[in-house]
């Protein structure tokens, strides 16, 4: 029961780790936003979570628009340790919330896909660095229509498919 | 508090999409790419169709307060596999898991079924259990879909009667069947009530041979007092006002334990008995024998929960239940406006039995043992001596229970001081 809680210590300090060379002021949002992930999973409470997330993801995202391209790949990795930490953060308050044992092969392929997903997010995100994606006029246009488009489609597919009680 | 994980993710991708595009920053793009892939790998783990029945199985339906119930809920997914698949079944107030869990986290393959099984403690009341939320989730459980199953189920949780030796009934009326209230009438009997002039027909053993013998020229004969039946009319107090409650322990039950304990007892004796229930609202169980009776009751205590609606005791709706004559055992801790209520009632010829639950008793074995609690019992005492009074200055039989005693043994203490007319002094004797 206890490797969910160890996982997340892991990411969390990774999530703030790969922010450590920034501003004082994104360091310390981090480590709030960490924090606050911590108590969330204490409290049994997702919205917190996603509000500590949402602070990591401010804090890399900072670090990203100050910085140089070097540090626009650790916030990138700081995001993507985010990224695990909320999903974990989340499963963990569910089992608590639930007070039901850990199931050990859910968990297992939980944390491979999460894997998964951490690393292509993360190859992607690092190509996109590396070839220096210049937005030129057009290719904004074509994201700006597909961002439009995908917003929707989304908007449309929360309200069908979500139930989560709000 | 839920929330959905989707909107939070939906707002923070597209948050940096358009600050990418808006501030002509590809960083922020790149930023946005994990949580671009994130989301679409949850849709396109989350199962297409959703096929899912739930059935629950309770090894009783009806038990006494404080018993336990087994319950066994099966889960079966017809559909697609499920990757993550979470229930917790609502737990009403009034229950408690003593074993097992009433929640489950796990995957379910297509055709699979699971059991969840744990056991309840219940305390009075009726219990009905309606659906079950299965909640599934998607890869990430960002979007959640929560299906109501349809589940049925229900639990009648029935006070538990205790038995009672003897119930000092005196109504002005009886049935004609035979039952062990001793009537106002003379006939076929045990005890010995009178002698009359000799009837044509009465057997040798009925002759008052004494009597007779000083009056030569006639015959008299014994009577003795019929035992009968009669109508009982339960009248049981259901007001919040009425009943103190100390922690998740209150008067009420007590009252409701009592309630139970008479009609238990009444039926078995061949009365009739009827329930009439004040408080949420008037609740009432019309007059009737047997052992079909005694479960009506039983099945309407059940279901009664104090309320604040009735304010005082309803005599119009009480005098069309029971007619005047007839035996009325009322049940409450009482207030001064119930006794000029229960003075009425006994003027207009009803036969009144008091069993009034003491809530400096309840209390006091509730509270920290000082002198002060001592000094509070003995004003508490002089209280309630003061408020019942009235009606045992008017015959009324009043019965102070100390809910610390058992109700049978209150109840014998009131029979013997009926029967030799000392007074009952408070509760206690």
């Amino acid at each position: 029961m206890k490797s969910p809680y160890l996982l997340l210590a892991v990411c969390l300090a990774a999530a703030t780790g790969f922010l450590i060379a920034t501003d004082p002021l994104s360091l310390a949002l981090a480590g709030l936003g960490a924090a606050v992930l911590l108590i969330a999973v204490w409290q049994k409470h997702n919205l917190l979570a996603s509000l500590g997330f949402m602070m990591l993801v401010f804090a890399a995202s900072l670090q990203a628009w100050e910085g140089s391209e070097s540090q626009a790949r650790l916030a990138l990795s700081s995001l993507c340790a985010s990224l695990a930490a909320w999903d974990i953060a989340s499963y963990a308050a569910l089992l608590r919330r639930l007070a039901v044992p850990l199931d050990p092969r859910s968990l297992r392929r939980r944390l491979l896909r999460l894997g998964f997903v951490i690393l292509c997010g993360w190859v992607l995100g690092a190509l996109a660095l590396f070839f220096e994606l210049t937005l030129r006029f057009e290719l904004l246009l074509a994201l700006l229509l597909f961002v439009v488009l995908s917003l929707s489609v989304s908007m449309m597919y929360s309200r069908q498919r979500d139930g989560t009680p709000r | 508090m839920p929330h959905s994980r989707l909107v939070v993710l939906g707002v923070l991708l597209y948050g940096l999409l358009l600050a990418g595009l808006g501030l002509m920053r590809a960083e922020f793009l790149a930023l946005a790419m994990p949580l671009g892939v994130y989301w679409l790998v949850s849709l396109w783990l989350a199962p297409e169709k959703l096929a899912l029945s739930a059935r629950r199985t309770l090894s009783t339906t009806r038990l006494t307060a404080g018993g336990t119930v087994d319950v066994l809920l099966e889960l079966e997914n017809q559909g697609d596999p499920i990757d993550q698949v979470w229930l917790q079944d609502a737990l009403p107030a009034g229950m408690q898991v003593i074993a097992g869990r009433p929640a489950c986290l796990t995957s379910l393959a297509s055709g699979e079924k699971i059991t969840i099984e744990y056991s309840v403690r219940f305390q009075r009341g009726s219990y009905n259990y309606d659906t079950l939320n299965v909640c599934v989730g998607d890869g990430f459980d960002l979007a959640v879909t929560v299906l109501p199953l349809p589940a049925p189920g229900s639990v009648s949780v029935l006070p538990q009667a205790m038995p009672l030796r003897a119930v000092p009934l005196r109504p002005y009326e009886t049935k004609g069947y035979h039952g062990s209230i001793p009537a106002r009438r003379g006939g076929a009997g045990v005890s010995f009530f009178g002698v009359r002039d000799y009837q044509p027909g009465d057997a040798l053993r009925q002759v008052n041979w004494r009597l007779s013998a000083r009056h030569p020229d006639s015959l008299y004969s014994n009577e003795f007092q019929v035992e009968a039946a009669t109508d009982v009319s339960l009248l049981l107090d259901g007001r919040r006002e009425s009943y103190l409650r100390l922690g998740s322990s209150s008067l009420f039950e007590y009252a409701i334990q009592a309630t139970a304990s008479l009609a238990q007892s009444f039926l078995s004796e061949g009365n009739r008995v009827g329930l009439l229930a004040f408080g949420h609202m008037i609740d009432w169980t019309f007059h009737g024998y047997g052992k079909l009776q005694a479960e009506r009751i039983f099945q309407a205590l059940a279901a009664i929960q104090p309320g604040d609606t009735q304010n005082e005791i309803p005599e119009p709706f009480l005098a069309h239940f029971a007619r005047p004559g007839s035996q009325v055992v009322a049940i409450s801790p009482l207030t001064r406006w119930d006794v000029i209520t229960l003075l009425r009632l006994h003027a207009r010829r009803y036969s009144l039995l008091v069993v009034s639950p003491d809530p400096a008793s309840f209390e006091y074995q509730r509270l920290p043992a000082s002198s002060s609690r001592e000094q509070a019992l003995r004003i508490a005492r002089l209280e309630r001596g003061q408020l019942l009074q009235p009606l045992r200055r008017a015959g009324i039989l009043t019965l102070d229970w100390d809910v610390t005693q058992p109700l049978d043994q209150a109840l014998n203490i009131l029979q013997r001081s009926a029967l030799t007319g000392q007074p009952v002094d408070g509760g206690r004797l």
